[in-house]
């Protein structure tokens, strides 16, 4: 019988440093020359 | 900078719609700063901004001009106080404070660009984000740019290096071009 072909594909992993940063914070914006 | 959790380049303060970098209209070039408030203050990043740039001089141009644009009351006040005193020890400002109408963020080749100029470094890193979006809002990329451009404590590299899921050896390369920088900045100090 035919094996029907699989293909692994890789999923992105997000860095630790990432999933670490908390949910909620604020946003600044500037222009600096 | 501790407390900084992402960083994004865009432009701000115009009236045009979707500009880009060739069609940049009346807007300024502009850096959003997602952060903890916990560990950062507003009057610290403030502080950053004065001493990170030097609006003494006038600018020749709407695009590369100083400008804090604010988002709330207690933000325009904060920025209005840090300006009066920053003049007062160094003399007359051109720095704009204005309301914050819309941001809109740059073309993905300008986010991160520093760490986009390490190519073996970024190949390294842009695979770990499921897409263009995700990396520009990477607190991981945000440190790597930061660092590669000779920003950051050392102390802050090496706590926070080994979590941006780079190899031991691609860390080392990090490492080696975040003291390089150091080194120089102390020589022209």
């Amino acid at each position: 019988m035919q094996q029907p072909h699989v293909t692994a594909l890789s999923k992105p992993t997000a860095p630790p440093l990432d999933l670490e940063q908390p949910e909620s914070f604020r946003t600044a914006t500037f222009a600096m020359g | 900078m501790d407390g900084v959790i992402r960083t994004r380049v865009g432009y701000c303060g115009g009236t045009s719609v979707s500009p880009t970098y060739r069609r940049i209209g009346d807007h300024s070039e502009t850096v959003e700063v997602d952060y903890d408030p916990q560990v950062l203050t507003y009057d610290d990043l403030l502080a950053s901004f004065f001493a990170g740039h030097d609006p003494r001089v006038r600018s020749y141009s709407t695009q590369y001009r100083s400008a804090v644009f604010y988002r709330t009351g207690e933000e325009a006040a904060a920025a209005g106080r840090a300006l009066e005193r920053v003049q007062l020890s160094t003399g007359l400002l051109h720095t704009s404070v204005e309301p914050l109408s819309r941001f809109w963020l740059a073309e993905d080749y300008h986010q991160k660009f520093r760490l986009r100029s390490h190519r073996d470094v970024f190949a390294q890193i842009r695979p770990l984000m499921p897409d263009e979006r995700a990396f520009t809002d990477s607190t991981a990329a945000s440190r790597l740019n930061g660092w590669l451009d000779g920003c950051g404590s050392a102390e802050q590299v090496e706590r926070e290096l080994p979590l941006t899921g780079l190899s031991e050896a691609m860390q080392d390369e990090v490492r080696a071009f975040a003291g390089r920088r150091e080194r120089v900045g102390r020589l022209v100090r």
